[in-house]
């Protein structure tokens, strides 16, 4: 388990990454498959995820799909034009961060 | 494992509950915890622990900030459909009565439109005329008041006088004229004679030839399109001839104008105009400088800046100058002067074929639709808080989980503008239905065109806005002011009188009014319509050409009277109906001379209607010279206070209106009393009246027919008068009919109050509908409980109607008064009305009580079958 501080900026990534790979997914799914891939480290806590999932239905980056699920309604969210490009940002930036943080935080730092 | 729709119900409940408003989280939330549920379901647990177990998590971790947090993120787009959801659910639950609101309100907002346009409409005739504001008409003082009317020679010595004034006028009398275009023959009653000036000062939209120079040479004419159809059946081209018939020669006149459409809003309607110039050649001379003939409308154009005032301080100079001294006032030949503009609501000014309205009517439909709008937006409030029920749980929860009172106030403000909106929409398609049908029934016409609706477009919104806050802001702090836990568990209310009661006893008080006048109106047309003129009105028709015979009578009359299916004819000046307007000086041994009113008659005329003589006789009968004698009436008799009637002897001086004598002074005998009978309407007195025998005045032939052989009568008739005057269309008219138009603004005025009156019950029984409904409700369990006590159908049904009877009794004894006030003064516009009874205040108790019974009777019905157990049992 990681500390929520730690985590709390690389949210909407994962989720964004993880809607570009899955197409349309819904709220407990993602919840879920993050649990599967980080094997139990990450939990993305629901308090979080749906304010994100809102905050970027707002901002246009992802749209959402209503499924009638016996009595209930589920929503899918899958991203849109602008949703795919922003992943694809804030993968590479991402990627940038961990590199960096890599020459950071490595212990054979030396400066060259 | 799937979880059952009623467990998901509950969870979403649940979370509505504890705070997640915001619907597309709530659905998220719902899947979510539905999912986890199911989970740990199949791994044995129980739906209650499973549910435990995942909500605390979600409560601990604050749903209600979630909540908070989600919707801080959204932009006011988002907001407002989301609250357009709320809104459409809502009305989805409670369809009724957002449709009885729409309706109601729509309804309301339509008539009070109407009735702006209308008043509107009333005020702003004859504005169009360039310069509108500096013409105006001239007129004189009588003993009658003021008058229109004045002479020929005035306008003409008026321009030598003051050529920095421009002036116009017209000459009108009552004679039809016949026009004829080959074979076409047609009576034109609305024509005059105009002069040159007439199309500068007036203006036509679309008008086909020169304005100004089309009515400057003798014989030329101006027609409305219409009647020139009658004549060509196409429009004529300017120029082509057709004749017109003065006395007994045909005259050729010259299309010089065309008028596509007469305005309808202009207070003189007429279709031909023929030349001013035109009388000189073919009217006797005298006429044409007489200073006391008023045939002719005169109006001025005073340059703008010029005060009327100035003007009219220089008539007393101008007369005592230019007209030859009769020792009148100056201001029986020029006294006032009339803005045109106003001619349209000032009837005081007595004037023959000007469209006048009385001014009151337009500001009593405005009030009117006032109070129609005023009682449809109560509706619109009681059947809000008739929601109470339903909607105060949903609030109670909103305020629970932290919604501010602003947003909760917010929200039905909200709601009420979509329905005003909504209704306003509704009311603007009603009101073109509605103006179809008040163009029917009223002499007014009004159009629903671009100029009146570019008026409305920017006040629209304003209205809306004020309707919004006027109907949603007492629901919304009603709704929102509510104690939460009062709210949910519908503790018992305070009693007392809530303004609920106060609006709907208001909402009755005015359809009692409204009911009760109407009742009375009514009463009063039915009283006046069929209380006995004193003479036969059956089976009589009149011929409006008695001038055509007027030289040599006796050969129509011997010739018509040849069948036994007509029973009488007779000539006279007036018929019945008319206004008897003609007044001549009367002067009884040495008094000062006084007026009464005068008519020209035959020896038949008592003969047709069956007036009977009280003393003396007819003119035959009397063996005097009958161009020499005359009748009175009882009233005649009492006003020039002879004893002896029939051995007094009357001095009298009149106008003739004929130019070979126009004043002829007349000295003779009574011969005979006269009962007297309602020659005119009931709305005056019957009047002192004096007739003779003045053949030059007759102007009707009155007709008393067979009632089983009218058509024979009418074929017979009709041959007479084609063989006497084969070149003139024969007309005539059933007496009947002129009574059935003489109380026609009143029939009217009753027409109109009943529709509001219908309005006013229908929207006051929906309010009572939505207050009982939510008077059951809030006493459903007090109605187990005391069914449960052993209390009796007729003690609960008493317990709901008591409050709507209270209602009724209250409004009923507020109203009385009212409607007493409104009706007496209404009533003084009749000198022969019904007396105060009672019924019509009892008819409108038992009509209010009757009908509101039966609304409400659902309800109690309902009630009153309520089981106890399933209402006792919720908490």
């Amino acid at each position: 388990m990681y500390s929520s501080q730690l985590l709390k900026g690389t949210f909407q990534t994962i989720i964004l990454k993880l809607l570009k790979e899955h197409k349309k997914m819904y709220g407990y799914e993602i919840s879920m498959k993050v649990k599967e891939y980080s094997n139990g480290e990450i939990q993305l806590p629901e308090g979080s995820l749906y304010p994100i999932l809102h905050k970027m239905a707002e901002e246009g980056l992802v749209k959402t799909e209503k499924v009638n699920i016996g009595k209930r309604v589920r929503r899918y969210y899958y991203l849109t034009d602008a949703g795919t490009t922003e992943a694809r940002i804030k993968l590479e930036e991402f990627d940038r961060f961990i590199k960096t943080m890599g020459l950071l935080l490595s212990p054979k730092l030396k400066p060259v | 494992m799937k979880l059952k729709a009623s467990q998901v119900e509950f969870i979403e409940r649940d979370l509505e509950k504890r705070g997640v408003a915001y619907d597309p989280l709530r659905e998220d939330l719902v899947d979510h915890i539905c999912c986890e549920v199911e989970e740990k379901m199949e791994a044995g647990k129980t739906f209650m622990d499973a549910y435990q177990e995942v909500a605390l998590r979600f409560v601990r971790r604050g749903l209600v900030e979630l909540n908070t947090e989600t919707t801080s993120i959204l932009s006011l787009m988002t907001m407002t459909k989301n609250f357009l959801t709320t809104a459409i659910r809502i009305f989805q639950k409670s369809w009724t009565y957002s449709v009885i609101r729409i309706f109601g309100l729509s309804l309301g907002i339509s008539v009070f439109l109407l009735a702006v346009l209308y008043f509107i409409g009333e005020n702003k005739y004859d504005d169009f005329h360039p310069d509108a504001e500096n013409i105006y008409r001239m007129g004189r003082l009588t003993d009658h008041g003021k008058v229109a009317t004045t002479t020929f020679p005035l306008v003409p010595t008026l321009r030598e006088d003051y050529p920095q004034y421009r002036f116009t006028h017209f000459f009108k009398d009552r004679s039809k004229s016949l026009f004829r275009k080959e074979d076409k023959l047609f009576y034109e009653s609305n024509m005059i004679f105009a002069d040159v000036e007439f199309l500068q000062f007036f203006h036509f939209k679309g008008f086909k030839g020169n304005p100004a120079s089309a009515l400057r040479d003798p014989f030329s004419v101006v027609l409305t399109e219409d009647v020139s159809r009658k004549y060509f059946g196409r429009i004529p081209e300017l120029g082509e001839v057709l004749d017109f018939k003065w006395g007994e020669e045909y005259y050729p006149v010259k299309i010089t104008g065309l008028i596509p459409e007469w305005p309808s809003d202009m207070h003189i309607q007429f279709d031909v105009l023929i030349a001013f110039e035109t009388t000189k050649t073919i009217f006797p001379g005298g006429i044409i400088n007489a200073w006391n003939m008023n045939y002719c409308y005169s109006y001025v154009k005073l340059p703008s800046g010029v005060p009327s005032a100035q003007f009219e301080s220089s008539f007393e100079d101008f007369v005592k100058q230019r007209v030859p001294d009769e020792g009148k006032a100056f201001t029986a030949y020029l006294g006032f002067l009339q803005p045109l503009t106003l001619i349209h609501v000032q009837p005081e000014v007595l004037s023959g074929y000007t469209e006048v309205t009385d001014p009151n009517y337009p500001k009593l439909a405005l009030a009117i639709g006032f109070l129609v709008l005023f009682i449809t937006s109560i509706n619109f409030v009681t059947l809000t808080i008739a929601q109470f029920h339903e909607r105060s749980k949903e609030v109670g929860i909103r305020k629970a989980v932290g919604a501010s009172r602003r947003q909760v106030i917010l929200q039905f403000i909200f709601e009420t503008f979509i329905l005003v909106t909504v209704s306003f929409l509704l009311g603007i398609c009603a009101l073109y239905f509605f103006i179809g049908l008040f163009n029917q029934f009223m002499p007014a016409q009004l159009s629903f065109s671009i100029a009146s609706l570019g008026w409305m477009l920017w006040s629209v919104p304003v209205f809306i806005l004020l309707l919004t806050l006027v109907t949603g802001l007492y629901p919304a702090i009603f709704f929102s002011a509510q104690n939460i836990m009062d709210t949910i568990h519908l503790k018992k209310r305070h009693s007392g009188i809530s303004l609920r009661k106060i609006l709907l006893t208001t909402q009755y008080v005015i359809a009692a009014t409204l009911i009760t006048f109407c009742i009375i109106i009514y009463n009063q047309v039915d009283y006046v319509q069929h209380k006995s003129v004193g003479y036969t009105t059956d089976h009589i028709l009149y011929i409006p050409h008695g001038r055509d015979i007027r030289d040599n009578p006796e050969v129509f009359k011997t010739m018509a009277m040849k069948t036994p299916a007509i029973e009488s004819v007779s000539l006279s000046f007036y018929k019945p109906t008319d206004n008897v307007g003609h007044a001549i000086d009367v002067r009884v041994g040495g008094n000062e001379p006084v007026k009464v009113a005068a008519t020209s008659v035959d020896d038949d005329f008592f003969g047709t209607f069956g007036i009977d003589f009280v003393h003396g006789g007819n003119f035959q009968n009397s063996g005097m010279d009958i161009t020499k004698v005359f009748i009175l009436n009882e009233a005649a008799v009492k006003f020039l206070e002879l004893d002896d009637p029939l051995a007094a002897t009357l001095e009298t001086e009149f106008q003739t209106g004929s130019p070979s004598l126009p004043v002829e002074q007349r000295t003779g005998k009574v011969i005979g009393v006269v009962r007297d009978v309602h020659f005119e309407s009931l709305h005056t007195a019957i009047k002192p009246m004096i007739f003779m025998v003045k053949p030059y005045w007759y102007f009707y032939i009155n007709v008393r027919i067979n009632g089983h052989q009218v058509p024979a009568a009418l074929a017979h008739l009709e041959s007479t008068w084609r063989e006497l005057f084969p070149d003139l269309p024969f007309e005539y008219t059933f007496l009947d009919s002129e009574f059935e138009q003489l109380y026609q603004k009143e029939k009217r005025l009753a027409g109109g109050l009943g529709a509001m009156a219908i309005l006013a019950l229908v929207t006051t029984c929906l309010g009572l509908f939505g207050y009982m409904r939510f008077v059951a409700q809030q006493k459903t369990k007090e109605v187990g409980i005391r069914k449960v006590l052993g209390a009796t159908l007729f003690q609960i049904s008493s317990l709901f109607s008591k409050e709507f009877i209270i209602a009724i009794g209250m409004a009923n004894l507020i109203s009385i008064p009212v409607s007493y006030y409104v009706s007496t003064q209404w009533l003084q516009n009749f000198t022969y009305r019904i007396d105060f009874t009672v019924l019509p205040y009892i008819i409108t108790l038992v009509l209010l009580g009757v009908i509101s019974t039966v609304t409400v009777l659902r309800e109690l019905i309902r009630v009153m079958h309520i089981d106890p157990s399933a209402t006792l049992r919720y908490d």
